[in-house]
């Protein structure tokens, strides 16, 4: 069982640091997949030894969600971008996606990110009566590794995935301290979830329907 | 008896599927404000008979005399904002898009469980994406994306404090009456948990440095969205973080969170305040000077539990006043085209009973005594002194000073006007707001008077008698801001009674 959960942490770390690597959007959205399926895997291992039913039904529903669904919502996003965008034009190319860090800094960032969250937050995750906890820094490091594509990526869809990184992490901190939150908490904040990508979703048409590309960093018409 | 929480939301629910089925335009008007009437008459009866702590539904919903408060400003700030400012001709998405948003407010402050309150405040971003960005212009299209990112990024912190804080109490519980009697929390845990949780819930207080979707968003929707959000969102938002602080009081975390809430309090004053000098768009001055308020709001949640009456007294005028002004102000700006000050004073508009209870309603923004904002602050500010906080009362009120004269300056703008009398200031009627919706909406900023003149005297004969109700909930609604001491002592016995239904149920 710790084991499983170990293996659930190390990919979680692995796959996010490859996002930030990667600036292929297509790949990022398989990433996002395993991410799902390790959280979703994970969260279905600890309910199972508990031998709470509803508690399995509410995991497989998180993992369809988180493995399938919203990873299936961002390709087929991406695969109408595709379509929409000009092929002659290599710059204006949407399937990758401009940061201000280069791999190398946005890995080394990560590094610094993942070892700050075990120094600042590893010495308070003890007596939490949960035999994972020292893992759950794992998930507030994804978290900020998360902020730091939200911040750092200048395309819409890539902040969608930030968020969507965000909220894995949050999962994951819930699983690793204390087995998951109440089964309604889970269900309703990846219903959240889901609404919200839906929504930043149609948003995207919209600016692009707008302002003909969806650059956030050149959303500046309102100013002070 | 609690049973009676659930009726909110049923209301809501209800008003949604009867818009759906019944396909009529006046039900699409009357049905959000009908829930708002049923919210705001739940909350005062509630209120009014005072009752301890009642849990219902399994623990998930919580009626004590904090919410009840809570539930009559969500009704009652609800009612003037749609009674007031909806229009008829709406549709059905917008007419279900408010009930949920009105629904989720009210199960915001009903829960008891930080994971359903936290579900509630994400639902209301949900419900208010598509509002904010109803007029389809380039503007709010860029408002509403950075309002889902700011807001949904902020509220992801929240739900990070909120898994830490199920943390703390080893798994056991999430309900905030448990987290409240339970002495056995891992402190550590706990401290994490809350400053993050009220971190992330200041983004939805509209509070610095997470600020800038505020102004956007307020400026870009349809008055009765931001008669609403400034109302009553941005202090439910709030009333989430008194919950948490109420919590910090007990624990280890207090001086964290108090420090916290001072920060991001006088910071919020500070910014906003200076960003108000400059400002010269209606709206968006109204919305810098809610992000000002709630600074002071939040100044005196970080004071503790002593100045939390007067923080719920504030709440409660604050949102009546803001939300008049919010109309009033919708039904200038879509009368003229522009929400320019100083171009809304040439325009010569501003006539009647608009002008008159829009300077009240900036008179009692100003927090001039006989507005219970006055009482209010007074009193965060004698509770701040007491307790040691007296630098940054201070500071606050010199920041508070630089948007007081802000404020003085647009009021003595729109009042007197300062545009040529070269031309004739025709007391043109309110009813234009009608024909000039066309104007506004297509984005053309033509001087009003060029357009209304040639038919001012057909449309003055049209529809006068919804604008004398709207005057008149405005007038209510000031009237209300207005009787303080009756406030004052309410909110008083709300928290009195909360507390000591704490202090007192472990018995």
């Amino acid at each position: 069982m710790t084991f499983f959960l170990q293996l659930c942490a190390g990919t979680l770390l692995i796959s996010t640091i490859v996002i930030v690597w990667r600036r292929s959007l297509k790949s990022t959205a398989r990433l996002l997949s395993i991410q799902g399926l390790a959280l979703g895997f994970g969260l279905f291992a600890v309910e199972v030894t508990r031998g709470n039913s509803l508690g399995v039904a509410i995991s497989l529903t998180v993992l369809a969600l988180k493995a399938f669904v919203l990873p299936l919502l961002i390709q087929r996003r991406l695969k109408i971008i595709n379509q929409d965008s000009r092929p002659s034009d290599p710059s204006n190319n949407e399937l990758r996606d401009d940061t201000y860090l280069n791999p190398t800094a946005g890995v080394f960032i990560s590094a610094l990110l993942i070892g700050g969250a075990f120094v600042v937050t590893g010495p308070l995750f003890t007596n939490t009566g949960s035999t994972s906890s020292y893992l759950a820094p794992t998930g507030i490091a994804i978290v900020l590794i998360g902020f730091l594509i939200i911040s750092s990526r200048r395309r819409a869809i890539s902040q969608l995935i930030g968020f969507v990184v965000v909220d894995n992490g949050i999962t994951a901190t819930a699983l690793f301290v204390s087995g998951g939150v109440p089964t309604l908490v889970e269900l309703s904040s990846s219903v959240d979830v889901l609404l919200v990508v839906l929504i930043l979703q149609a948003f995207t048409y919209r600016l692009r329907d707008h302002f003909g590309h969806t650059d956030i960093s050149q959303l500046r018409n309102l100013r002070d | 008896m609690n049973y009676l929480l659930i009726i909110p939301l049923i209301t809501a629910a209800l008003a949604i599927a009867a818009t759906f089925s019944a396909r009529s335009s006046a039900l699409n008007q009357y049905a959000p404000i009908f829930t708002g009437a049923i919210t705001f008459i739940t909350g005062l009866y509630l209120v009014a008979t005072l009752h301890r702590t009642n849990i219902s539904f399994g623990g998930v919903l919580r009626v004590d005399p904090l919410s009840a408060w809570m539930l009559m400003t969500v009704g009652a700030v609800g009612l003037v904002a749609l009674g007031s400012g909806l229009r008829g001709g709406i549709d059905r998405g917008y007419s279900s898009l408010l009930n949920c948003f009105l629904a989720a407010m009210s199960l915001a402050v009903e829960a008891d469980n930080i994971g359903v309150m936290w579900f509630a405040i994400e639902a209301t971003t949900v419900a208010t994406a598509y509002l904010v960005s109803m007029s389809g212009t380039k503007k709010s299209a860029e408002a509403a994306w950075k309002y889902v990112v700011i807001a949904s990024s902020g509220i992801a912190i929240a739900l990070l404090g909120v898994v830490i804080i199920f943390g703390a109490s080893k798994g056991t519980t999430i309900s905030w009456i448990s987290l409240m009697r339970d002495h056995g929390l891992n402190q550590g845990l706990l401290r994490l948990g809350l400053s993050l949780s009220v971190l992330g819930f200041a983004t939805k207080v509209g509070l610095f440095p997470m600020h800038s979707w505020l102004p956007d968003a307020h400026s870009q929707s349809p008055a009765p969205v931001s008669a609403l959000m400034s109302g009553v969102l941005l202090s439910v938002a709030l009333y989430l973080i008194v919950r948490m602080r109420l919590i910090s009081e007990i624990s280890l975390a207090n001086t964290e969170i108090k420090g916290l809430l001072i920060a991001i309090g006088v910071g919020s004053i500070g910014v906003a305040s200076l960003l108000m000098v400059r400002q010269s768009d209606i709206k968006r001055l109204l919305a810098y000077s809610s992000m000002e308020h709630m600074g002071v709001m939040a100044i005196g949640v970080a004071i503790g539990k002593d100045a939390l009456p007067a923080v719920m007294t504030y709440i409660l005028a604050h949102g009546l006043i803001k939300a008049s002004l919010f109309v009033l102000a919708g039904r200038l700006v879509s009368k003229t085209g522009t929400s320019d000050i100083s171009e809304l004073a040439k325009s010569h508009n501003i006539t009647g009973a608009t002008k008159y209870l829009m300077i009240l309603g900036l008179i009692g923004l100003l927090g001039l005594p006989p507005f219970a904002i006055f009482l209010a602050e007074v009193s965060i500010s004698i509770n701040g002194f007491t307790h040691g906080m007296a630098i940054f009362i201070v500071l606050s009120f010199i920041f508070a000073l630089v948007a007081f004269s802000s404020v003085v300056r647009s009021t003595v703008q729109l009042a007197f006007g300062n545009g040529p009398d070269d031309y004739p200031s025709i007391a043109l009627g309110i009813d234009q707001s009608l024909i000039n919706d066309s104007i506004t909406k297509s984005g053309s900023e033509v001087p009003s008077y060029v357009k209304t003149s040639t038919s001012k005297v057909e449309s003055k004969q049209s529809r006068p008698s919804r604008i004398r109700i709207a005057d008149l909930t405005v007038a209510t609604a000031l009237i209300a801001a207005l009787v303080f001491p009756l406030l004052d002592a309410s909110s008083q016995r709300a928290i009195e009674a909360t507390l000591s239904a704490l202090t007192g149920g472990a018995r």
